[in-house]
Order: C-alpha cells, then sequence, then structure tokens
C-alpha cells in the first residue's frame, strides 16, 4: 500500500514538475512543496477510493486490488463511520491540494504593500477607475510591506518557474523607494519605461535617470509635536539634545522600521561623521524606540510623549478626521529627509502595453489627487490641488538627498547609544 | 482492521513532518549559500551576536521567574478553591495567547506609562508633579510585561496538574497521620514539579523569542537575536546571516524543547486515572483573606492594563471641528462595525478559528490515541513540539517562500499545526492510563479497535478535547503573523485588522477591535471551563 503510494507520487510529482531538477536551493524548496502537494491530493484520491467503496479507477493510478479487511462485514456501524469521515478528510486535504495549485493568469498583476491595497489605501479606487477606464482587467496582489514585495519579485526571477505560464508572475511592482531602487537594480528585475508625463515631475524627485521606476507620490519625515503637553518645540536636530526634552522624544528603531531609517539618515546627513557623537547627546532624550511606527504614534497619542519621529503628513490626518491644531509638524532648520515612492514595470512582462497604461494613469489627476488623503504622501505632479487639511501639513522648504550606505551609519547610530 | 489507526497515522505524520519541516527547511536553506561554516562564523563574529545573547536569555531568565511567583497562586486556587471569579481567572489563561504583542504594550503603557492610570492616580494622591514610576522603560519595564503576560501559563498548566494529582495517594497519606504539609511536600508537589518545569520553559522559550515588547521597553538599542535576525532578513536582505541567526536561535529554543519534554514526560506519570479534584471552599478566614489579597493585586496590576485597552476603545477623537480633543462613547464600536471590512474581518476569524481548532482537536486526537501506548519519545514528546521551537519570523520567512499564492486553506492548515502542540498535549494528558484498562475490557468483550476508539478513548478524551479546541481557537483569533506571511489581498482577520488600525492612526478603534477578539476568545474559554468541574 505505501509503496504504491510512493510510485503514485513519483509519478504525479514528475508531471507536476515540468521543469528538470536545478541546483538552486529554491528549486529544492519548490521541489519539496510540489512533492507535499503531489502527496495530498494522491493520499486524498486514494483514501476516497478506498472509503466511498469506488475500488480504482478513482485517479490516473492503476486500481487498487480489493482489500480483505475491508469487504463487507465487520462493525459495518464502524465502517460507516470513518467511510464519511475519511470522504470528509479527503475532502479537505483536496481542497488544501488544489487551493495550493496556481490558476493561469491573463490580468495585469501588481505587487502592491499592504497599506497602499488595504482598506484605507488608495488601491482600490485606482484598480476601479483603471479598469473602467481602460478595460484592462487589472488584480493587485499584496506580499506584505514594500520590503517584501520586492523579495517576492526577486525569489520569483531568480527561481526557475520563470516563463512558465502556471503562476501569476508580477508585471508591475508598486511601492520602491531611495533605499529598496538600488536593491532591484542590482538584482536587475526591472524594465525602463518614460511615462508620458515625465517631463513635468521635479528634477528632485526622479527617483532613477534611466526610467526603472517612475515616482508616484512622495512624502517628508518630521518630528511632530504634542502642543498641549510641552510649551516650547525643538527647532532643530541639536536642539533635541537639550536637558529640558529629557524622555520625551518617541522615535522608530532603524532596524526593523522605515521612519527609523530615515531618522539615521537624516542625523547622517546633517552630522556626517559627526553623528556618533551626535546620537551619544541625543540618547537622555530618547523615552523610547517604538519597533514600528504604529506603536511609537500610538505612544505619541496616549500622552505619553509629547514628541515623536513622523510624517509631516501626520498633522493633515489629525486636520481631516479630529481636531486641528493640537498636534503640530515642526520644520526644523536643518532640512528633512524625503522619501520618493515609485512604481516599476517588471522585467519580461507579458503585459508591457497595458504596464504602460497603468504607470502613465498613476501620474493622471485621477490618481494624483487621490493619494494625498489615502496615502498620506504629497503627489508628484506640479499643479495637483491638496485637500484643505494640507495646510496643516506645509512640505518642508528644506528637503535633503537621499543618503546611501546606510548600513553603516545604523551601526554608528546604536553602537553610541549601547556603548 | 490493520488499516485503522496504522495507515491514517502514517498519512497524518507525513503531512505533519512535511508541514513542520517543510517551512523549517525552507528557513534554513539560505545558510548553504557560500558555505554555511563562513556565513555562521559571520553572524558569531559580530559582538552584538554575545550582547544579543545575553540580553536574551537574562530578560527571559527574569520574566520565567516573575511569572512562577505570579502563576503558583493563581494555579492553586483555580485548582483547588471555589470563590466566585474563579472561572474567570481560569479563563485568563487565553491571555498569552490571544492578545497580541503590540495590545499588551499598549496596555502597560496606557496603565503603567509616564501618562497612565497608575502614574496619574498617584500625583494626584501624593500631590505629586512628575510622574512617579518610570520602570517602564527599562530591563525592569520588560521583565515586569513578560510576567505579568504570561503567567496566566503558568497558572493553566500546573492548575491542571493540580487539580489532577491522585487523591488516593495523598488520603492514604493523610490517614496515615502526615500533615497538611507533609502531604504537600511529599506527594502533591513531586506529583506537579514536572509541570513546572514544563511551564517554565516554555514561558522562558516565549520570552526569548519576544520581539516587540523587548524592543518598545528595553533600553534604546537593545538587542535580541529575533531582531538581527528580521534585521538581516528585512533591511539587508541578508538570508544567509538571517538563518545563521536563526540556527543558533533555535538551537536556544531546542534546549528548552528538549527540558519542556523532558519534564513532560514525568508530569502525570503517576496519574493511574485521570480525576479532578473538586474545587472547594476556603477553610480558614485567612486563607481567604489572603487569596482576596492575591486576587487584588492581581486584578490591579494585570487585569487594570487589559481593563485600560477597553477604556481606550471608548475613547473618542474623531469629532472635527469641536474643541474639546476627545470624548467617551461608542463612536469607536459604531464606526468600526459600519466599516465593510470589519464583518468580514470578524467572519473569517470565527470560521478560520473554528476550523483550525477543529482540524487540531481531530489530529490531536487521532494522534493521542494512536501513540498511546508508543515508548518513543520522539514521536509522542518531541516532535509535537517543535513548531514551538521556531521563532515566528523564521516560520514566516520559511512560508513566504513556500506558497505562491494565498489559500485560506493553508491558513487553515498554519493555524491548526502551530496551535496543535498544545491541543495535542491537553488530549494526551487527559488519557489516563484508566483508558487502557477500559480498552482491555472493550475488547474482551468483542469489541473492535475502532469501536474502542469511538466508545472509549472519545468519550473519555471529550473534556481535555474541548479545552484543546478553545485554546487552538484563541490562539488562531490572535494570530496575525501567519496571515502577514501568507497574505491574501482581500482575506483579513480581526488579528490582521488590529495591525492595520494602528497602522492608520485608529489607534481607538484598534482596541476596540482587539476589545472585542478578547471578549469572544474569553467567551470560548468559558464555555470549555464546566468540563474541567466535573466531580
Amino acid at each position: 500500500m505505501l509503496q504504491r503510494q510512493i510510485t503514485l507520487v513519483l509519478l504525479q510529482a514528475s508531471i507536476l514538475l515540468r521543469h528538470p531538477i536545478g541546483i538552486n536551493y529554491i528549486d529544492l524548496i519548490g521541489l519539496t512543496a510540489r512533492f507535499v502537494k503531489a502527496y495530498i491530493i494522491n493520499t486524498g484520491v486514494v483514501l476516497y477510493a478506498r472509503w466511498a467503496g469506488l475500488k480504482g479507477n478513482a485517479s490516473e493510478s492503476k486500481p487498487e486490488e480489493p482489500d480483505p479487511d475491508n469487504a463487507g462485514g465487520g462493525s459495518m456501524k464502524h465502517t460507516r463511520f470513518f467511510r464519511y469521515f475519511s470522504i470528509l478528510v479527503a475532502i479537505i486535504l483536496m481542497a488544501l491540494a488544489f487551493s495550493c495549485s496556481n490558476k493561469p493568469d491573463t490580468a495585469l498583476i501588481i505587487y502592491a504593500y499592504d497599506s497602499f491595497a488595504g482598506e484605507w489605501g488608495p488601491g482600490p479606487a485606482i484598480i476601479a477607475e483603471f479598469e473602467a477606464k481602460t478595460g484592462i482587467k487589472t488584480e493587485m496582489i499584496v506580499p506584505g510591506d514594500s520590503i517584501e514585495a520586492l523579495a517576492w519579485l526577486i525569489e520569483e526571477k531568480s527561481s526557475p518557474r520563470k516563463g512558465s505560464a502556471s503562476s501569476k508572475q508580477a508585471d508591475i511592482l508598486l511601492g520602491l523607494d531611495g533605499n529598496t531602487l538600488p536593491m532591484a537594480v542590482a538584482k536587475d528585475v526591472l524594465e525602463a519605461y518614460k511615462p508620458l508625463e515625465a517631463d513635468a515631475i521635479p528634477e528632485h524627485l526622479v527617483l532613477d535617470q534611466n526610467w526603472r521606476a517612475t515616482p508616484y507620490d512622495f512624502g517628508s519625515f518630521c518630528i511632530m509635536w504634542d502642543s498641549q503637553k510641552l510649551e516650547l518645540p525643538p527647532q532643530s536636530l541639536e536642539d533635541l539634545t537639550k536637558p529640558e526634552y529629557h524622555k520625551k522624544l518617541v522615535i522608530m528603531d532603524p532596524r526593523t522600521s522605515t521612519p527609523g531609517l530615515a531618522f539615521v539618515a537624516w542625523t547622517k546627513s546633517v552630522y556626517k561623521d559627526g553623528m556618533g557623537e551626535y546620537w551619544k547627546r541625543l540618547k537622555p532624550s530618547i523615552l523610547t524606540m517604538a519597533p514600528g511606527w504604529d506603536l511609537g504614534y500610538g505612544l505619541f497619542t496616549s500622552g505619553e510623549a509629547p514628541l515623536v519621529l513622523s510624517y509631516t503628513t501626520s498633522a493633515a490626518y489629525h486636520a481631516e478626521y479630529e481636531t486641528a491644531g493640537r498636534y503640530k509638524p515642526l520644520e526644523f532648520s536643518d532640512g528633512h529627509p524625503v522619501q520618493v515612492e515609485g512604481v516599476a514595470i517588471v522585467k519580461g512582462t507579458r503585459h508591457r502595453k497595458e504596464a504602460e497604461a497603468f504607470i502613465d494613469f498613476m501620474l493622471s489627476p485621477f490618481v494624483q489627487e487621490l493619494l494625498p488623503t489615502t496615502n498620506w504622501m504629497y503627489p508628484v505632479m506640479p499643479g495637483t490641488a491638496l485637500p484643505k487639511s494640507y495646510d496643516e501639513a506645509p512640505l518642508p522648504k528644506k528637503l535633503l538627498p537621499n543618503e546611501e550606505a546606510l548600513e553603516q551609519a545604523v551601526k554608528l547610530a546604536l553602537d553610541s547609544l549601547v556603548y | 482492521m490493520a488499516f485503522k489507526g496504522v495507515k491514517l497515522t502514517t498519512i497524518l505524520l507525513f503531512a505533519l513532518v512535511c508541514f513542520l519541516f517543510v517551512p523549517l527547511f525552507a528557513a534554513f536553506m539560505p545558510l548553504l549559500e557560500n558555505g554555511a561554516m563562513a556565513n555562521l562564523k559571520r553572524a558569531l563574529g559580530d559582538p552584538r551576536f554575545t550582547a544579543s545573547f545575553k540580553y536574551g536569555l537574562a530578560q527571559a531568565g527574569a520574566s520565567t521567574a516573575l511569572a512562577l511567583a505570579l502563576g503558583l497562586p493563581a494555579a492553586f486556587l483555580t485548582a483547588k478553591r471555589s470563590f466566585p471569579g474563579r472561572r474567570i481567572l481560569a479563563s485568563m489563561a487565553a491571555v498569552p495567547f490571544t492578545v497580541p504583542p503590540l495590545i499588551i504594550a499598549i496596555a502597560f503603557v496606557l496603565f503603567y506609562g509616564r501618562e497612565g492610570f497608575l502614574n496619574r492616580a498617584l500625583m494626584t494622591l501624593l500631590g505629586l508633579k512628575e510622574a512617579p514610576l518610570s520602570f517602564l522603560y527599562s530591563f525592569k519595564g520588560v521583565v515586569l510585561t513578560h510576567g505579568f503576560y504570561n503567567f496566566p501559563l503558568v497558572m493553566s498548566f500546573v492548575g491542571h496538574a493540580w487539580s489532577t494529582v491522585p487523591k488516593k495517594q495523598e488520603n492514604s497519606a493523610r490517614i496515615l497521620g502526615a500533615s497538611e504539609g507533609r502531604v504537600f511536600f511529599t506527594i502533591s508537589l513531586p506529583s506537579i514539579l514536572p509541570s513546572i518545569g514544563a511551564a517554565l520553559s516554555l514561558v522562558f522559550l516565549m520570552c526569548f523569542y519576544s520581539f516587540v515588547i523587548v524592543l518598545l521597553f528595553g533600553a534604546p538599542g537593545a538587542q535580541t537575536p529575533e531582531v538581527e535576525l528580521y534585521r538581516a532578513a528585512r533591511f539587508q536582505f541578508d538570508m544567509p546571516l538571517a538563518s545563521a541567526f536563526a540556527l543558533a536561535e533555535t538551537m536556544v529554543a531546542m534546549v528548552c524543547l528538549a527540558l519542556y519534554a523532558a519534564f513532560e514526560k514525568f508530569a502525570g506519570s503517576d496519574r493511574t486515572e485521570v480525576e479532578y479534584s473538586r474545587p472547594v471552599p476556603f477553610e480558614s478566614k485567612w486563607g481567604a483573606a489572603l487569596a482576596a489579597l492575591y486576587l487584588l493585586f492581581i486584578l490591579i496590576f494585570f487585569a487594570s492594563p487589559l481593563v485600560s485597552i477597553f477604556f481606550e476603545s471608548f475613547i473618542v477623537r474623531s469629532k472635527p471641528g469641536r474643541t474639546h480633543s476627545y470624548s467617551f462613547g461608542l463612536a469607536n464600536y459604531l464606526e468600526l462595525f459600519m466599516r465593510p471590512g470589519f464583518a468580514k474581518a470578524l467572519l473569517n476569524t470565527l470560521l478560520l478559528g473554528l476550523a483550525s481548532a477543529g482540524l487540531a482537536s481531530i489530529i490531536g486526537f487521532i494522534f493521542s490515541v494512536t501513540l498511546r501506548s508508543s515508548r518513543s519519545m520522539f514521536l509522542s514528546r518531541v516532535l509535537p513540539l517543535l513548531p514551538l521551537g521556531v521563532s515566528s519570523v523564521v516560520l514566516a520567512f520559511g512560508w513566504s517562500s513556500l506558497i505562491d499564492g494565498f489559500s485560506v486553506f493553508a491558513l487553515i492548515a498554519i493555524h491548526a499545526f502551530s496551535s496543535w502542540p498544545f491541543v495535542y498535549r491537553a488530549i494526551h494528558s487527559g488519557l489516563g492510563k484508566s483508558a487502557k484498562a477500559y480498552e482491555k475490557a472493550a475488547i474482551s468483550l468483542g469489541s473492535t479497535r475502532l469501536g474502542v476508539i469511538f466508545r472509549v478513548y472519545l468519550p473519555l478524551s471529550m473534556p481535555s478535547i474541548a479545552s484543546g479546541f478553545a485554546l487552538a481557537f484563541a490562539m488562531s483569533a490572535g494570530d496575525a503573523n501567519a496571515i502577514i506571511a501568507a497574505p491574501g489581498g482581500g482575506f483579513s482577520t480581526l488579528g490582521l485588522y488590529i495591525y492595520r488600525l494602528a497602522g492608520v492612526y485608529r489607534f481607538n478603534e484598534a482596541c476596540a477591535a482587539a476589545s472585542i477578539l478578547f471578549i469572544i476568545s474569553v467567551l470560548v474559554f468559558m464555555l470549555k471551563e464546566p468540563a474541567d468541574d466535573r466531580p
């Protein structure tokens, strides 16, 4: 019985595996996964055949020999119970197996990050409008946050499943920024496309001179100030180190969150080699380094600390949904780091034309006007009308260029805190 | 009828092994890129590595000690004494499984924080200007949070053992003239000791893997292996390095698990049959007073932070145009229920919980029946625990490299398999040795083996299946990791919803969603409780 199952698994596995076995480890994982799938399908079929009394001919496998153990007699009651039970198990297992299998794709596939595609993000409205306007069927897939989306794409491209029409492959990657674009470029997973409106985008927002990614929105980081809890706000990064701000600042951990990383970049571009010293001076002011923006900002709104690292647009959010004026963005004389988000065409797409249309659509007034209140970022197209709540969140006058080689800077900052 | 247990078990065992090992395999494979030794050296050579392990072990050790101190009285009270609120205390066992660390962190901030209820109350009472208690953002804060978060685990493990201490032995000792103290130290304590050990190794493991709480309350830049792993995988794209960290971390976990398995082996080894002792009223006034004091302590320092979450969920911030920045009301709940995604998330949570808990219970039952006479330590003790020894970051990493599309069934399976160790444990320990005597009797009277399973084992283990089911449901409901690792565009659950709400400024709504999640899980726990009360 077991032997026959193993042969069956091998047989089915050879059907499922349409490519020769590679050496890459992802191959091995894929192989194992396929084996599991094959085994589950097979087990389901065999179990079903066995217990539903349909001896053999249930799958492409050879018919089963009659099983003396099970041929009638015995305890009819339990056999009947077990039959239903195993039919149930078989159904569950089969459903499991089939749900693991891939569906063919005909739609334009976009990999986007969770908050963009979610209930509060601009994703659903963008897809609906794009489909209505162009008639192109579009699907947004969410591998997680923007880094996970890129990780999926890189893995998809490096795995030999490439070219097979079986799995849903991304045509567009949404959510690249100044930190992740170099990774994507290094792995060579993007195709260049210069959108029709490219020349209208301000020079300092262009992510890539070769247009491997097109910017669609941008944000800036700042320190938010709770004006009810603190009288005199700081005016610069240096001010934050003053004793009057002892344990008054919440920032995020650069190892686990993007704003945290941006803060390190901020100190690096302002203090250059002196940033280690700056972090030492800053240490007494830090109440805590939160693992993520959500928790850090939660501490701020529950009154735990009057200063928090956030986006300049946070104030616009409060103005839109709550009372304006209590929480204010602070403009520092040092300038502010900026995060530009871009969208890119994935190398080897089978929907190049449709993908181009989508990228152009991202720069259309519809999307540009939608982004400020859904993605809470500034639109890249000049002249886009901003909602009134954005009066509370003016763009800082001085924007700092993107910092590279943050790896070392993060280490330096953390070492300065600990030692 | 040789089938029946054996082949089904072979199949299940294989499926189980796949589910446990494939993601692990996937997570550790990158280690081999450019040579495993080189990668390990790179990881171990970092001075951060030793520092992070030291810190991780120290905080986990201290937290475990606190959880033990807090948990033992609760275990005694829930097992041995009847008093109003006993069932509520017992259902707190849901907390470590249901309430996500994000919410626990918020709860402790709201209560112990600089602007928390406790500090504000003390400031008003003592007329102070500055907050008197400022230990939250330090090592002490980490230990305090972990200790309170995990003490219900000690309570439920040890409480279960305590209520099943063999009565005959205790009574024989009493008849022979032993004092109550002597009975406790010579009979009851040795009988519950293995369960204490098992609970402690589990709590240690959970604290060691803790991530959100350590980062938030630990000193700025606090280092734990989990953070280094996360960073290597997420920000540096250095999978080999991440794998090396994962491996080192898993080693520590395996030691904990080996300890846990060893303790578990002895737990219940003296139980010839499982009989639950009926909780009795307090014998003396002093005992009652002491218990009341303890309960008051737990109420203030553990229940209040949780209540603060409820409190926070009624604070309404969204009043555009008003001068008051907030007010009280049901608006958060109303808004939550109006959201199109919420009803779906709630329904998904319930269905996912029922399906995965059902699956886990069925498999757990089949396993405990077929492995009832197995002497293999590996099969019956170690294997069921392996999923616990893998950090959620590692597992998520493994799963996401495996699953190429979203599937609800995959999610059910992941949830079922991650709660399975607990379900299996509950069912397995519920099957006393008396079952074997019944089995023999039934067979000698002409029953088939299947008949034995359905007529003897199933009824006997029904109460423990119920508690395993409740636990699995709670774990599934509170989980967000698996969904984040295996995301599907439209599919969300309450656990995920909480994170999403917190990520879009809707903090009070997140608290409301967490409150609902918590109430559901506690209700499920209360439903299974009467089963434990049977004489």
